[in-house]
């Protein structure tokens, strides 16, 4: 009987760890031109950046997580690894190309365009994930 | 049971007299917060989005719809009054309400849905369209969507008395729901509506206009706390019988706390209401505010 408890506490081991050693890093996403170089029309003020938290936070922080880490409850279900958004790499990116990655999305991350049709909260979502910058 | 007298010219009169100061407030309200969404950019006039989470706001409809294609799958339930305490649990062991239903966008502004409620067996088929919306300027100030419901009361024909017909079995409720987002955390509505049953119990009447108050307001990015108010206008002048004012149903007040996600909207509230549907709610409560007869009650919504 105890060898039994062993070999299925070694069985839920590993089929955990096949899940989580899954998760890959994206693969690179080409972004349209005509987005990456899309200014942002909205000013980044904190009406704006308080829009965005609104949108993120219902949206995009059961993924993403608090503070765009990629580690939100739901992160370790999918296959691709969310992205760090405090990094350097993303937000060197222009405000167009996070915006189209936000709202159209792909593979895991799913599109916003119906969920996410005002214009004013794609932006105001786009200056609130600035403030993620370390 | 008592088949309907309804009077159309009772209901006009009765309208007028309370159409006039309801859009009075209105305007007053409106040029009072002209300013505060007001914008002169590019998305002057863009839609106002999220002016509620959802379309059902505790116990009464709000002037969102689905999106076009979306389903929203609906499950509310209604415990006890929580009047014996320890004893039930505050309504938790009590008979309970419970409704399941679906909604279906078929457009961005108009939605069908389907809805089956535990109390009197009832078949509710419901639709909302939303002709008007809110824009960021406020060039359109208010968001007005009208919503019809129909309720076919499932139980035995033995029910309805001796001389029954089919139609004794429908109950209708109509409202003009009329909202306005003030800025992000803070949304109100004012719905007036008309509910009719075609045979009632007796001395009860077949018809009421009623009144709804309603808001929201955002305590975090995700959580609201939110609040209803409806009062059934009895008046005089519509009554049927000169001694129905002895079965005037009763206003109801309804608050709680509001959660919501992407796909999933949660709200816990205490409520005198316990019917689910509209038409029950209002022409059939006896729960009184003053009273304390309230009771807890929970919706939830799955988007998908």
């Amino acid at each position: 009987m105890k060898k039994m408890k062993f070999f299925i506490l070694i069985a839920i081991a590993v089929v955990g760890f096949a899940f989580t050693a899954q998760q890959k890093k994206a693969e690179v996403w080409k972004v349209p031109a005509e987005y990456k170089t899309m200014e942002n029309p909205l000013a980044n003020d904190k009406a704006s950046v308080n829009t965005g938290k609104m949108v993120y936070m219902k949206h995009c922080r059961s993924c993403h997580g608090n503070a765009g880490l990629g580690d939100g409850p739901k992160a370790a279900r999918l296959k691709t690894f969310p992205g760090d958004f405090s990094s350097a790499e993303f937000q060197g990116q222009s405000d167009g190309e996070i915006m189209y990655k936000a709202i159209f999305g792909r593979d895991d991350m799913p599109n916003y365009e119906t969920k996410i049709p005002s214009k004013k909260e794609r932006w105001a979502v786009v200056n609130y994930m600035r403030t993620f910058k370390k | 049971m008592i088949r309907s007298k309804y009077s159309i010219q009772k209901f006009m009169k009765m309208t007028f007299s309370w159409m006039f100061p309801f859009f009075l407030f209105l305007a007053v309200v409106l040029s009072a917060s002209q300013n505060c969404f007001a914008q002169e950019d590019e998305f002057a006039n863009d839609p106002v989005t999220g002016t509620f989470e959802s379309g059902l706001l505790g116990e009464t409809q709000t002037t969102v719809t689905p999106f076009a294609g979306e389903f929203e799958l609906h499950i509310q339930h209604r415990f006890g009054l929580i009047e014996n305490g320890l004893e039930d649990v505050f309504g938790i062991y009590a008979t309970s309400n419970i409704r399941m239903g679906v909604n279906y966008g078929i457009t961005e502004k108009f939605m069908l849905g389907y809805g089956y409620t535990k109390d009197y067996k009832l078949q509710e088929f419901h639709g909302k369209y939303r002709f008007f919306t809110q824009t960021e300027s406020n060039s359109i100030p208010v968001s007005v969507a009208l919503y019809g419901n129909l309720s076919i009361n499932s139980q035995d024909k033995v029910v309805f008395g001796n001389d029954y017909a089919f139609s004794d079995r429908l109950g209708y409720f109509s409202q003009l729901i009329v909202a306005h987002k003030f800025n992000d955390n803070i949304s109100l509505q004012l719905a007036p509506s008309f509910t009719h049953f075609n045979k009632t119990d007796s001395l009860v009447e077949h018809d009421k206009v009623a009144i709804t108050f309603s808001g929201r307001a955002k305590v975090t990015p995700s959580m609201s706390v939110f609040f209803e108010y409806d009062q059934p206008l009895n008046i005089d002048d519509m009554r049927e019988f000169t001694n129905s004012d002895q079965t005037d149903p009763e206003a109801n007040l309804t608050f709680g706390m509001e959660i919501g996600t992407s796909t999933h909207v949660f709200q816990v509230f205490m409520s005198n209401y316990e019917g689910i549907t509209p038409q029950r709610n209002i022409l059939y409560n006896k729960n009184k505010i003053g009273d304390g007869d309230f009771l807890v009650g929970f919706n939830i919504l799955v988007r998908f």
